[in-house]
């Protein structure tokens, strides 16, 4: 091959390159970030302001089954773009999502019965859809998510644990929120030991 | 056909107050039948905003 149709294929191939190079840099920073998705403690590790929906792409899920404390704390993302698998150990998910006044959707929060919700959507002003799998059975709050759709609180009300014979525990929500809910949406919470405020 | 009686007992806050159990602060509260109502008190509009105040500079 000459050199001049040397020059002329790296230049016909100058974007594909270059867009190699940028998912080779991506691969590499995500599968150290996320130990190729095997990691599982993740404290403040999306906090801050400077984390957007610029910066924040993960390649895995979130599988902060560990520890979730401060995970988005303050950041500045509208989507968590992946699954979210929070703390099981009941002890280490406090202000998970805290301060995240942008957040708008969580596509899906993974919760187990022990899973607490300590503080973890304080201040989500912005949130609007969460979609909810495994079991809600501790007590949580959207008391700032004036947002929340209908179909987001019942994704919730599906997921709260049947706390019949057991203790209360209390699901909060804003005013207009819970305002705006069916008498059966009520008595779905209710029925379930739970008590609703709002 | 399903047919289920639920029985709730509904506390709504008085003009100017909120309810609290020190944890949550707002105006209405639907409790279970078999919940302890008395974990919720009033407490002035005042009093909430002091609180909700704390908890958003606990935030930042």
């Amino acid at each position: 091959m000459t050199i001049a149709k040397k020059l002329a294929a790296i230049a016909e191939n100058e974007q594909k390159v270059f867009d190699a190079g940028k998912q080779s840099e991506y691969d590499r920073f995500w599968d150290s970030a996320q130990n190729f998705g095997n990691r599982v403690g993740y404290i403040c590790s999306f906090a801050g302001y400077c984390w957007n929906d610029d910066t924040y792409n993960p390649k895995y899920p979130i599988t902060a089954t560990e520890n979730s404390n401060y995970l988005f704390w303050n950041a500045r993302i509208t989507n968590t773009k992946v699954p979210i698998y929070v703390s099981t150990t009941g002890s280490n998910n406090s202000n998970t999502f805290a301060s995240c006044s942008y957040l708008v959707t969580i596509p899906l929060l993974v919760a187990a019965e022990k899973t607490t919700f300590y503080s973890s959507f304080n201040g989500c002003t912005a949130m609007e859809n969460i979609t909810f799998e495994g079991t809600i059975g501790n007590a949580i709050s959207f008391n700032n998510s004036s947002k929340l759709t209908n179909k987001s609180v019942q994704s919730i009300i599906d997921h709260l644990k049947d706390l019949t014979g057991a203790n209360t525990q209390t699901l909060t929500l804003h005013a207009n929120v819970g305002a705006n809910l069916t008498d059966e949406q009520k008595a779905s919470v209710t029925a379930k030991n739970w008590t609703l405020a709002y | 056909m399903k047919s289920e009686t639920i029985t709730q007992r509904i506390l709504t806050a008085d003009d100017g107050m909120r309810l609290t159990n020190g944890e949550s602060v707002v105006t209405t509260v639907v409790l279970p039948v078999e919940a302890d109502a008395s974990v919720w008190s009033e407490i002035t509009e005042e009093k909430a905003q002091e609180i909700l105040k704390k908890e958003e500079e606990s935030n930042v």
